[in-house]
This record gives C-alpha cells, sequence and structure tokens, in this order.
C-alpha cells in the first residue's frame, strides 16, 4: 500500500487548507482507469510511467554499509498523481495532468540522526516528469533512470545526498493475485504492485555533510491504480523484510476505524530462489512490542513488533534502528514513520537476521482527525 | 470761563463708597486752584468729570454756558479738544511721536487751522517751555523735567479755557517739580486759563490760588490764601 | 524649578496669555495650522510609501533575488530551463506574472494581479483562504482557467464570495473570472492593501495572453551565495536579464518618487515657518510691551535666567498648545492629503495600493516636536531681548523703539548679505536630484528681506505720512507717525505678513505659470484627431496595452490618414527609472508636433532620426541625466547595449521621471515587438472623428473595451490630470491664504491692542470717536498694504526660485512664467480687507476706550 493515501492527503490539504472528498459526478474531474484483475505486467515496459491510472509511485528504500563499518538507510520515493480537472491550462509547462512529489529520506544509524525531504512539483519546463516510455523520474534534481537492468538513483539537499547504482538481480515479484493487490472489497480497490525484493547496490552518498562510498541492499515497489481506498481505513503498517537468507518478506495491514485490520491486508513471502507466495491477512500475526512518541507531532508509533508466520515457521522480531525516522512534514500537516529497522529471530528452527523498513501511517493525530 | 458744579456725586458699579458725594464747588475764570487730598479721596475722579471724559451718576456741571451732562459725546470731545488741556503724572506723550509732533498734536486734531500755522503755534508753544531745540527728539531721549514741559506746552498749545492737571510733580524730583510748577503756573497766568491741580504736596498747593481739601468724596474745606 | 518661578510663570505669562485672549489664539491657530499642513504632508507620504513598500515587500515574501529583464517588461520563460543548476544549489526559484487589472464594476479600482505557481509558492509567500472554497471542487480547482484567489478587501468591495463570477477590464478587453476563494489578510493576502487576484501562473499567461512569457523569477538564496549566484547566472542567461535583490524595486520607486514627496514637505515646512513668524511676532511685541513691567520685576530681583525661562515657557505653552491642536487637525487633513498625494503619484508614477492611514506615532512626535521647536527657537530672539532689560527700564519707557532704529542700517547690511547668499544659492545645482540651494534660496530671501524691513520701512513710512496726510488727512499723518515710531513692531509685523502672503503668491505664481504652459504645450503637441488607449489605462497608466489584431483593424479603417502606435514601458537608465516610448516618428514627422528646447521645427529633427538608431529625449530626461543634442546614449536591449544619438529634447509635462523615445524601426530591431499602448490617430481631412470612433467601436471584438478621446477631450483631460496633480498644491495655497490672513489679523490686532494706551492719551487730548476709529484702520490698512507689497515682491522671487530653480531641478520642466495678474490682484484685495478687518475690532475698542483707566493704568 506504501504511503499512497498520505502522499495524495498531503498534496490536498497542501492546496487547500481544508480536507477534500472526491465526490464523483462533478463534470471538472476527469475518469481514469481503475486496477481490475487479470492484468499482465509486461517487464521492463511496465516499470514506465502509467498515465491513464491516477496514482503511481516508485518507491526506493535500502540499506547502506559503509567500508568503515558505518551503517545508513535511506529513502527515496517518487510519485505521480494526476490532476482531476478538465478545464486547465491544456499545454506548455503550466498544464496540470500530473503534479510529482518525492521524498528522500536518509537515516544515520551510528549517529541516530534522520534526514528528510519533500519536494511537490508540476511539470514545469524541466521542474517533474516520469517518462511514459521507460523508467526515468525526476523532481527537479532528484532522479532515477533505468539503465541496462540498472536503476540510477540521485537526490540531495543542502548536507545530505546519494547517488547509487541499484541492480536488478532477480526477476520482479508481482503481488497479491491475478495482476492486483486488492486494497478493499469493491472493484477497483486495488493496485498493480510489483516489487524488486533484493536490490544489490552500490555508490556514495553525503550523511551529515560527511562523505561515504557505500554498498547494500534496496528494495523496490512500482505500484499503480486509480481508487484504492475506503473511509474506514484510517492507516496501515508496511513491512518489507531482507533476511540474510537471502529471503524477503513483504506485509502490509490496514487497519480499520473499528480498530481492526481490512480482511484484504496482505502480504508476499519471496523465498530465495525467487519464488513467491501470497500470503492472506489470516496467514500472518504482527504484535506491537514498544511504542515511541515523536516529540514533534505528539504522535504514539510502534516501535519494535513481533511477526509471525506458523506456515513457516517464521518468528521475527523487528526494532527500528533509530527511533525517531518520523517523516515529519511541515506544510503538509500530515507526517507518517518510514524507518530502516533490524531483524532478528527464526525461520525453519534457525536463526535469521536482517534489515526491514516499515511504514507507519495514520498515527498521526491530525491524519486521524482529517480522515 | 466760570465752572459751577452741584451736588456732584459719582458711584464707581464696583465700589460701595460713593468716590464724590454731593459736591458743591465752582472755579473762577483765571483762577489757579489746586485739589488737596489722600489718595483716594476723588481728586482724579473729579478732575475726569470736569474735562468730560467720565460722566457723574448725578448732579451738574456748568462750565460757561453749557451743561456737561447734557452735552452728547461729540459735542463733550469737541468741547474736551477746543477749551481743555491735560497734564499727567506721567506726562503720558506719545512714546511714538516726536516733541514736536506731541505738542502739534491737539492742533491737528482741532484741525482748526492750516499746517504752516500749525507749526508755528507749536513751536511757539516750545519756545515757550524752552524745548524747541528738542522738537525732533522723542521722549524717551528727555529727561522727566523735560517731558513734563513737553506736556504742559501740548496741554496748553491749543490755547484751552481750562486747563486740568493731575499730580504735575508728582513724578518729578523737589528742583524739577518747583521748575515745572513756575513755569505752569506762569503760562496760566499769561494765557489767563483756568487751571485745576490735583495734587499731594503742600509745596505744590502752596503756589495755588485757592486750596481746595477732601477727604471720601467730600469737600473739607475752601481756602484763598 | 524654583516655586517663584511657578509663581511668577502663573501671574505674569500665564495670565497675560488669557488676558490677551484673541491674540493667543490666533498664535496657537498660527502654529496648529503650520503644524497640521506639515503632519499630514508626512504622514499621506510616508502612509503612501510604506503601503507600496509593504506590498512590494508581501510580493517578495521570503524571496531574496529576483530575475528580470532590464526594460522591466515580461520575458520568455525558457529562461527557467537554464536556472537549473540553482537546484544543486539547494536554490528554488520559482516565476512570478505581475499584472495590473482594473475593476470593470466601479469604483474601477486598479488590481494587482498575481501569477504564482500555485503549486510551489508556499516555500515564498504565505497565503491562506479567509473563506472555504466552494466544497464542490477539489482542492485543484485553483488551477482551472480563471479561477483566482481574491483578497478580502476586494471581495468586501465588490460583494464577492466563492463561486461569484468578477469582470475585469485586461487590456484592452473585459474578462470574467471565477473566485474560488477569499484570500486571508494576511501575506500575498494583503498585497496591494488587499486589491489583489492570486491565479495560477498558467491561468495568469492565458487571461492576460502573455504567451510563454513571465515577469520575474523569485528565488530564495541564502545571503552568503547571492553574488555567487548573481554572477552565475547572468553568464548562463540572456544579457536582457538581470538578477537583483527584491529590495531595489522598492528603492527605484522610492528615488522616483523622492522629487515629489521632498518637494512637497518643503512646501509644508513653509506653513510653519509662517507660524514662526507669527511666534516671533507675537512674543516680541508681548515684550516690548511689558518692558516697564519686566524692567520691574528685575529691580525686585528677578534674575535674567528667569526672566530667560519665563518667556521660553510662554512659548512652550503657546507652542505645545499649537502643536497639539496642529497634530489632531493634522491627522483630520491627512485624509484629503493622502487622496491628493495618492492620486498624483498613481497618475504619475506608481500604481499605489489602496492605504488607509496608519497611526504613526513617530510622525506624531516629529510633528509636535517640530512645532514646539521652532515655537521655542522663535522665541529666543524675543527672550533674549526681554532679558537684556535692565532694571532701570522700570522708571523709563518707550526705550526699544530707539533701539531698532539704530539698529536699521546694521540689519539692513545682514538682509543685503543673506540676499547675496540667496542669489549664490539659486545658482547652484541640484544635491542627488533635490534641489537643497533652491530652498535655501528660498529661506535666504525671505529671512533677508525681513531684515531689510526696517530700513526700508523708516523711509517709507514718513514718506507715508506725508502722502496720506495729503488726502486721507490728519488721522492718516498720526497712523503713519505711530508706526514710524514703534519701527521695532512695525516691522515685525510687515514681515510676517510679508512671509505669508509670499507663500501665497509664490505659490500663486508657480501654478498659474505651470499651468499656462501646460495649457500651450497641449495646444501645440497635442494635433491627432483621436486618441486611443486601452480601457484598463484609464485607472492606471501602467496597466495595460493594445492587442496587435485590434491595432491592425483600425489602421485599416479607412477614414483614417494614419496611426502612430506608441509603445511605452518604464526601463532604466543609469540606474534611475525613466521610460522608454517607441512610437512611428514618420507619423509624428507629417502630422505631429513636438516642441523642441532649441526651437528647432518638429517635422525638421524627426525627419533626422528616420530609419537611424537615433532618439529624442524629454527635457527632465537630459535635465536629470544631463544630456544635450548630439550625446551618445547607451541603452540595454535584450541582447546587450547598443548607442543611440540624442537628435533633440523635446518638452514634456507629462512625465518627470524622462522620456526617451525611439524610432519604431530602431526599437523592433533592438528589443522584442510589444503591444502599443496608446494609439495617436490622425484623420482624412473632412471626416467627422465622431464617426471614426463608431467604427473603431464596430471594428472591436465584444468584450473589447477602449477608451477613445477627441482632440479636444484630451485636452480637458490633460488639464483635468494636471489639476488633480496638483490639488495637494492647490490645498496647500488655500492653506498658504488662510496663514496669511491669520498672520494679519493677529499681528494687526497685537499693534493695535498695544497701543490702548496711546489712544487712551489721544482721547484726552480731544480725539473724537470717529478719528480714532479712523486712525487705527488706517493703521492696520498701511500695515497691510505694507505686508501685502513686500509679500508681493518676496513672492515674485519665491516664484521665480520655484519654477526657474526649485522645479526645474527637481521635475526638469522648463515653465513659463506666467503672473495670475486676476489672482494676485483679488488676494491683494482679499489681504487688504482682511486688514482692514482685523482692524475693525480694536477700532471699535479704541473709539470706547474708558481714557482714564488706560492712561492710568501705571
Amino acid at each position: 500500500m506504501r504511503n499512497f493515501l498520505c502522499a495524495l492527503l498531503a498534496l490536498i490539504c497542501f492546496l487547500s487548507g481544508a480536507p477534500a472528498s472526491f465526490a464523483d459526478g462533478i463534470p471538472a474531474l476527469k475518469k481514469y482507469a481503475p486496477a481490475l484483475p487479470g492484468y499482465k505486467f509486461r517487464f521492463p515496459d511496465d516499470h514506465r510511467s502509467h498515465n491513464n491510472f491516477k496514482t503511481e509511485w516508485w518507491y526506493y528504500t535500502g540499506h547502506l554499509n559503509s567500508k568503515d563499518g558505518k551503517e545508513f538507510g535511506f529513502e527515496l520515493t517518487f510519485f505521480r498523481s494526476a490532476v482531476p480537472i478538465q478545464d486547465g491550462v491544456k499545454s506548455g509547462p503550466w498544464r496540470m495532468d500530473n503534479i510529482y512529489m518525492t521524498h528522500f529520506a536518509l537515516t544515520d544509524v551510528q549517529q541516530k540522526r534522520f534526514f528528510h525531504k519533500e519536494k511537490l512539483c508540476r511539470p514545469g519546463l524541466t521542474n517533474a516528469g516520469a517518462d511514459q516510455l521507460e523508467l526515468n523520474l525526476r523532481t527537479e534534481n532528484w532522479t532515477a533512470a533505468r539503465k541496462d537492468n540498472a536503476h540510477y538513483l540521485s537526490a540531495s539537499d543542502g548536507d545530505c545526498a546519494i547517488k547509487l547504482r541499484l541492480e536488478e538481480s532477480r526477476n520482479p515479484v508481482i503481488h497479491g493475485q491475478n495482476g492486483v493487490s486488492q486494497k478493499a472489497s469493491c472493484l477497483g480497490c486495488a493496485s498493480h504492485y510489483y516489487s524488486f525484493s533484493r536490490m544489490p547496490l552500490k555508490g556514495e552518498i553525503i550523511s551529515f555533510g560527511k562523505k561515504y562510498e557505500v554498498e547494500g541492499i534496496a528494495w523496490m515497489d512500482h505500484e499503480f491504480g486509480s481508487n484504492q481506498l475506503t473511509s474506514e481505513q484510517i492507516g496501515w503498517d508496511w513491512y518489507s523484510i531482507q533476511l540474510n537468507d537471502n529471503s524477503e518478506l513483504m506485509l502490509y495491514l490496514m487497519r480499520l476505524k473499528n480498530g481492526k485490520f481490512d480482511p484484504n491486508s496482505s502480504g508476499t513471502i519471496v523465498y530465495a530462489d525467487g519464488k513467491t507466495k501470497h500470503l492472506n491477512l489470516n496467514a500472518y500475526v504482527v504484535d506491537t512490542t514498544s511504542f515511541w512518541k515523536s516529540s514533534k507531532t505528539g504522535a504514539v508509533y510502534p516501535s519494535a513488533w513481533r511477526i509471525k508466520i506458523d506456515d513457516e515457521k517464521i518468528d521475527l522480531k523487528i526494532e527500528a534502528l533509530v527511533s525517531d525516522q518520523e517523516l515529519a512534514s511541515d506544510r503538509s500537516a500530515i507526517s507518517y514513520w518510514e524507518g530502516s529497522c533490524k531483524v532478528s529471530g527464526s525461520k525453519q528452527g534457525k536463526p535469521v537476521a536482517g534489515r526491514a523498513y516499515v511504514e507507519l501511517t495514520g498515527y498521526d493525530k491530525e491524519f486521524k482527525q482529517k480522515i | 470761563m466760570h465752572i459751577r458744579i452741584e451736588n456732584l456725586s459719582k458711584q464707581y458699579e464696583e465700589h460701595h463708597v460713593k468716590a464724590l458725594n454731593e459736591l458743591n464747588l465752582s472755579f473762577e475764570k483765571g483762577e489757579f486752584v489746586a485739589i488737596m487730598g489722600p489718595s483716594g479721596c476723588g481728586k482724579s475722579t473729579l478732575l475726569n468729570i470736569i474735562a468730560g471724559i467720565d460722566r457723574q451718576s448725578s448732579g451738574r456741571i456748568f462750565i460757561g454756558e453749557h451743561e456737561l451732562s447734557a452735552m452728547s459725546e461729540n459735542a463733550l470731545t469737541e468741547m474736551r479738544r477746543d477749551n481743555i488741556g491735560f497734564i499727567f503724572q506721567f506726562f503720558n506723550l506719545l512714546s511714538t511721536l516726536t516733541v514736536y509732533e506731541n505738542v502739534a498734536l491737539p492742533l491737528e486734531l482741532a484741525a482748526k487751522c492750516g499746517a504752516a500755522e500749525i507749526k508755528k503755534r507749536a513751536m511757539e508753544m516750545l519756545e515757550k517751555v524752552s524745548l524747541a531745540a528738542r522738537h525732533d527728539f522723542y521722549p524717551s531721549q528727555l529727561s522727566g523735567g523735560e517731558m513734563q514741559r513737553v506736556a504742559i506746552a501740548r496741554a496748553l498749545v491749543n490755547n484751552p479755557q481750562l486747563i486740568v492737571a493731575d499730580e504735575p510733580t508728582g513724578n518729578l524730583d523737589t528742583e524739577n517739580g518747583e521748575q515745572v510748577l513756575e513755569l505752569f503756573r506762569k503760562l496760566c497766568r499769561e494765557g489767563m486759563h483756568t487751571a485745576i491741580m490735583a495734587t499731594h504736596s503742600q509745596e505744590a498747593a502752596n503756589c495755588a490760588d485757592r486750596i481746595v481739601r477732601m477727604k471720601d468724596g467730600r469737600i473739607l474745606e475752601s481756602s484763598i490764601k | 524649578m524654583s516655586r517663584v518661578f511657578f509663581i511668577l510663570l502663573h501671574r505674569f505669562i500665564l495670565r497675560e496669555l488669557l488676558k490677551n485672549r484673541v491674540r493667543s489664539l490666533l498664535t496657537v491657530l498660527g502654529i496648529a495650522l503650520g503644524v497640521a499642513v506639515m503632519l499630514a504632508i508626512n504622514l499621506a507620504n510616508t502612509t503612501a510609501l510604506n503601503k507600496f513598500q509593504e506590498s512590494l515587500d508581501l510580493i517578495s515574501g521570503k524571496t531574496t533575488l529576483s530575475l528580470k529583464a532590464r526594460t522591466d517588461a515580461d520575458f520568455d520563460q525558457a529562461a527557467l530551463a537554464r536556472m537549473s543548476m540553482l537546484w544543486e544549489q539547494g536554490i528554488k526559484f520559482t516565476p512570478v506574472i505581475e499584472q495590473l487589472a482594473v475593476s470593470a464594476a466601479a469604483p474601477h479600482e486598479v488590481i494587482q494581479v498575481l501569477g504564482l505557481d500555485m503549486l510551489a509558492d508556499r516555500d515564498f509567500r504565505s497565503q491562506s483562504l479567509s473563506s472555504a472554497k466552494s466544497s464542490d471542487y477539489s482542492g485543484f480547482d485553483i488551477f482551472r482557467l480563471r479561477h483566482a484567489y481574491v483578497g478580502s478587501s476586494l471581495a468586501s468591495k465588490y460583494g464577492l464570495k466563492s463561486g461569484d463570477s468578477f469582470e475585469l477590464l485586461i487590456n484592452d478587453r473585459q474578462e470574467k473570472i471565477i473566485v474560488q476563494a477569499v484570500l486571508a489578510d494576511e501575506g500575498v493576502g494583503r498585497v496591494f492593501s488587499g486589491n489583489v487576484i492570486v491565479m495560477d501562473i498558467g491561468c495568469a499567461q492565458e487571461l492576460f495572453s502573455m504567451k510563454e512569457r513571465i515577469s520575474r523569477v523569485d528565488m530564495i538564496c541564502p545571503e552568503e551565495k547571492i553574488a555567487y549566484i548573481s554572477s552565475a547566472l547572468e553568464k548562463v542567461l540572456p544579457s536582457g536579464l538581470v538578477v537583483e535583490r527584491p529590495s531595489r524595486r522598492g528603492a527605484q520607486v522610492e528615488k522616483m518618487l523622492r522629487s515629489f514627496q521632498y518637494n512637497l514637505t518643503a512646501l509644508s515646512l513653509i506653513a510653519l515657518l509662517v507660524g514662526m513668524f507669527l511666534i516671533y511676532n507675537t512674543m516680541s511685541i508681548g515684550i516690548i510691551r511689558r518692558r516697564w513691567q519686566i524692567g520691574t520685576l528685575r529691580a525686585l530681583g528677578v534674575s535674567g535666567p528667569m526672566i530667560f525661562r519665563l518667556f521660553c515657557c510662554e512659548a512652550l505653552i503657546l507652542g505645545s498648545c499649537g502643536a497639539a491642536l496642529g497634530v489632531l487637525t493634522g491627522w483630520g487633513f491627512a485624509r484629503y492629503a493622502l487622496v491628493a498625494v495618492s492620486r498624483t503619484v498613481q497618475s504619475h508614477y506608481a500604481d499605489l495600493p489602496p492605504s488607509e492611514l496608519v497611526w504613526q506615532p513617530q510622525i506624531f512626535v516629529l510633528a509636535f516636536g517640530l512645532g514646539l521647536f521652532l515655537t521655542v527657537l522663535a522665541a529666543m530672539g524675543p527672550a533674549q531681548e526681554a532679558v537684556a532689560i535692565p532694571p532701570a527700564e522700570a522708571a523709563r519707557r518707550a526705550s526699544y523703539e530707539m533701539k531698532i532704529l539704530g539698529l536699521a542700517p546694521r540689519l539692513a547690511l545682514l538682509g543685503l548679505l543673506l540676499l547675496f547668499l540667496s542669489v549664490l544659492a539659486a545658482f547652484q545645482p541640484a544635491i542627488a536630484g533635490f534641489p537643497f540651494f533652491g530652498y535655501a534660496a528660498a529661506a535666504l530671501a525671505v529671512f533677508g528681506t525681513a531684515a531689510l524691513t526696517p530700513i526700508c520701512l523708516d523711509s517709507s513710512l514718513k514718506a507715508l505720512a506725508r502722502f496720506l496726510a495729503g488726502f486721507l488727512g490728519m488721522e492718516a499723518r498720526l497712523a503713519a507717525l505711530s508706526l514710524h515710531g514703534a519701527l521695532g513692531r512695525t516691522s515685525v509685523t510687515v514681515a510676517s505678513l510679508m512671509v505669508g502672503i509670499s507663500m501665497m503668491v509664490s505659490l500663486a505664481v508657480m501654478i498659474g505659470s505651470f499651468r499656462h504652459t501646460v495649457i500651450t504645450w497641449v495646444g501645440q503637441t497635442l494635433k491627432a484627431d483621436l486618441w486611443l488607449e486601452p480601457a484598463s489605462r484609464a485607472a492606471s497608466r501602467r496597466a495595460g496595452n493594445l492587442s496587435y489584431e485590434l491595432v491592425e483593424r483600425i489602421r485599416q479603417i479607412k477614414e483614417i490618414a494614419a496611426v502612430d502606435a506608441f509603445i511605452e514601458f518604464p526601463i532604466e537608465y543609469e540606474n534611475e527609472p525613466c521610460n522608454l516610448g517607441a512610437g512611428e516618428l514618420d507619423v509624428m514627422e507629417k502630422f505631429g508636433n513636438l516642441m523642441f528646447v532649441n526651437g528647432e521645427q518638429s517635422s525638421k529633427v524627426l525627419s533626422r532620426i528616420r530609419g537611424k538608431d537615433s532618439v529624442i529625449i524629454s527635457e527632465s530626461f537630459a535635465l536629470k541625466h544631463h544630456k544635450r543634442s548630439g550625446d551618445t546614449l547607451f541603452l540595454d536591449s535584450l541582447s546587450g547595449k547598443f548607442p543611440v544619438k540624442v537628435e533633440g529634447i523635446y518638452y514634456d509635462y507629462a512625465s518627470d521621471t524622462g522620456f526617451i523615445v525611439l524610432p519604431r524601426e530602431s526599437f523592433l530591431k533592438h528589443f522584442e515587438e510589444r503591444p502599443a499602448t496608446t494609439l495617436a490617430i490622425f484623420l482624412k481631412s473632412g471626416v467627422s472623428a465622431e464617426a471614426v470612433r463608431q467604427s473603431i467601436f464596430a471594428a472591436m471584438p465584444a468584450n473589447g473595451r477602449l477608451n477613445i478621446r477627441t482632440n479636444k477631450e484630451l485636452k480637458e483631460e490633460v488639464l483635468r490630470v494636471f489639476d488633480n496633480t496638483f490639488s495637494i498644491t492647490y490645498a496647500l495655497h488655500a492653506i498658504s491664504i488662510v496663514v496669511a490672513i491669520l498672520g494679519v489679523m493677529n499681528a494687526l490686532f497685537a499693534l493695535t491692542m498695544e497701543s490702548r494706551k496711546d489712544l487712551g492719551i489721544i482721547k484726552y487730548l480731544g480725539a473724537s470717536e470717529l478719528q480714532m476709529k479712523k486712525l487705527v484702520l488706517i493703521q492696520a490698512g498701511i500695515l497691510g498694504t505694507l505686508g501685502n507689497a513686500g509679500g508681493l515682491l518676496v513672492g515674485s522671487v519665491l516664484s521665480l526660485l520655484l519654477i526657474h530653480v526649485i522645479n526645474k531641478q527637481s521635475f526638469g520642466w522648463t515653465i513659463q512664467l506666467d503672473l495670475p495678474f486676476d489672482f494676485l490682484l483679488e488676494s491683494f484685495a482679499l489681504i487688504f480687507f482682511c486688514s482692514l478687518l482685523a482692524g475693525v475690532i480694536p477700532a471699535r475698542l479704541a473709539a470706547k476706550t474708558p481714557a482714564p483707566e488706560v492712561v492710568r493704568s501705571e
């Protein structure tokens, strides 16, 4: 699910200063293609931007290690959101067909420091864009592009920067069933969703003014759809876990107003050999074992978990590497937590360890009120 | 000119006491009368009423044939201009005019003669008070005695029948005072002017033909020397 | 201060002031008026400028650096693509469109329209909405064409709310916008005092038909990088663009307004100066009168410094009453002053946001303090005189009058020296565009003539005494002689009359001459049969232009012999704001007529320019930049500087910022084509202007909005604008008349009241009531006449300074001296009448003087 809703709401709230609902039947609004079962992914073509869908994002997270043993986490996410108006400027740089939002975050594990920044752009002359032919993304000077089975990421702001080369070490993992990852029960309340769950990377970063050569592994998500949410959903928790036995695990939990999880919550397990298995909500259990309270927003986030998948004999402890990895937004008034975590536990009776990225949305008080 | 005062009273609105109380008095033509009395006895009020500057509350004053209270303001002014000369304790020369201009002023106000005549008479008058040489001085350039001599010249220049002098020596030292008084008396005699002089001073009063003593608006005695 | 001081203050000063109520009141009024005028003008000036500055600051927001065209025009947005290096530097930048529109509905107010990137602009400017948007739409509605946020003051003036449509005059068209929401009264919502419309940049481009063009690029650049970034950008961008700090805009406008505002302030100070004379007059006469009392006090052991303090206190009391009253009335005047100042600035310099008076304590304190200070300063001389009175004075009288007579020659020498200095000053150049020396010359002339007054009066009063005695009788002689005897008081009185009247005269002559000059100029230069401008220009000279299509259509009308499509826009020359114009000078050559400073024939000069990179410049430009015919100017074009030769200097009274006019061909060679701002249309002979006007209206699209004026209407319009521009000067003029009359009344009243004792004596000497009335009235008449004569003289000198030095140096306009005889005659009569009127009360009093009391008063 990632933080699609977060992005959208942030955008709308920023623009209007008030919540807005998307009512149907208003002539000014455009119609978009829904994500329907039966979709056939084609690679590398589907890495491109799908402008017939309303929203789309390319999501990179990763765990980095410098030669001198320092550990870092990064996030670089490109969102595209189609603007649902028809009587705007039709052409030229000021047309408003899509807007682009990008989040860039860097975690310095040893220093326990967290950097994050957001950009929100219209196409402009060269401001932002997502290519409809190939993977080529830009918001201002933050870019992601694919060439010869490698993804090149570049972002910098102030005294933090990344310049990384990510390799497609295995085939993309398609989540959900029959080409759709269902988010709610209604038809079309879904997205087309695939990941590169293990991408070895190399490159250099600048973390708070200091430059490091780094290596590590990254995770890339690409998801697109048009109408995935219901008003009952107040937020979600999302986990991307990379274990040292060369397997990965993706889980998401849609939290409902009534305190329960949406039955459409699901996950995918990726075995060391690249095979995958879809997990329904009843296949896994997530318990929160610790909390952290943000001093900036006052939101209380889970900060440690125990995840059990009985069928796979998986029992994992997940802990945030740095407590404060909250992307507290100064202008959208919507904040979320997205951070690098360490993983330990057992799988099939053998001890395993690893790293994870966890995304927690809807914990910010204001967000709850607004939804 | 004969002056007769009958039952003259003056009551100022703001005072309780009468300034003049049922006064009866007469002055003969050419007579030089001194009116003596303490401050506030009514000397100056009497002089002002005789001169037509002030009006009585009751009683009558005859100057020659005319009864003052029956006269209009204009007639009074005319009478004052043509028949009465004034001398004051503080000289009251017009500081903005020269000695000559001060003396010539009554003639000019009367407008009875031409410029040449005015000049002639004013200069003659200045000769008489021995100040012709200083005719183009301003009053501030003169001594007190000289200023009072100019004032005498001004009072006499249009040959009035009555001269009213209010403490003419009051602001002068003894020597100057005697000289001025002597001159005043001499000129009055020469011109047969009736003179009424209010004074504190016995010395000054001594040179008068008659002394009238007043107190609290009444006449105490009238004695001929 | 000792108790004695307060006892003396109470008995000697306060009682005296109360006793002479009328005179105290007149004096207080005089000071009050001076302070009020100064306050009002200062308040208006600063309010207008502050509001403007505030609006600019709000428009700039957090911007620290801006990219703009050197010509102040819009430019191709392609420049943005070359700025991507800034992202690497972490520097944000965003394009801005700034335009003016005018409300189609009355009142036709000027509205600032901002086209912003509504997605990115939050980083630059704060904006919030006071009302929620119409709830039907999503947050993206602001990106819909014609949709806009409107400022709260605009919304309240025209009763706008979300969803309403609002008609605007944009260039030569009327366009509709849809109100998305009303902006809260903060940040961008306060731009132009809330007379603002904010749209997305794309929509603004469409609405103003400015395809692919933007007004500015704003950047947020940290201070330490500004120098580096500026030079780096200028390397990659076309040379017609320039990077500058946003504060520079305000500074440029301030520069443009400087002359106007300084001159207004200086004129307002004249009223205070007259107030000073009033104080001096009152105080010195009061002290002369009380010499005897002062002498007595001194004899009783009151020290000299104490006397000085007492009189300073008197001045302080008068001054503070006057200043306090002035501050209060000034606040009232300020509203009108603001309207007048705004109107002038609006029609000549820059579009001002509507502004309301803001309580500015510092200006109130300044005005009050200055009023008080000048009052006390004016009282210093008389107070010093008072100190110099020896105790022996108690026994003497009237010695002061002699002293002034002795001093007269020395004063006269001083006066001559001051006049000489005045002449020297008159020939000095301006300092930084402000005629400092011109005003110094004016002040020196006033003080010089004042110092010459005693010696002039000494002889003239004697002569008058002789002369008047001839037909007004001895009272006239006496009156003149008394005045002569009291030469000190008389001089002070006449001098203060003179100052007041001279201010009135000089303003009258200046305005009259200017108006006459403009009428002549208009008559000779406005030759076109029809003048056409976009409707939006009616509200603002800087709003709008004519579409190319319309101009072409008009050219097709067969009754038209020729059209001069004039393009006008602001530029900078040597860092000074001025205007660049481009016209079809061949049409001007054939049909028009400009007046050239050297008297050359218009067509001859224009024929020399034809087809060349040559220009004609307006007189004010020539004076400001010291340019002569034959000089070369270097103008900034998009591709760098290019030289042009000055072929002629023409008279122009429409702008003091100056004009450079290029022939159209040369303009097109160096600049991008831009739409015309005005059209001068010459008709074929025998064609009715009205008929052509109708054909033009017919050729116009349905939403077209134009102002078309016939030659006669334009001439009337020019004069209307002139009168509007001078409304504040007219007001100052009116006030100067009031001050002059106050001065006359005060002085005469004082003088006659002070001579009551003398009048009493004269009464003893047999003067009739009629004679006394006549005496006093003649005295008043003499003073009035002398003050008038002196005022006329000094006023003429001042008006010469105003016209040939102050105005010329400030605005660069040659004004032909033209004496408004009828006005001068009327005002002469008015002042004379007022003098007599001022004499009436004292004359009555004098006639009724109870002689014994005054004479015996000592």
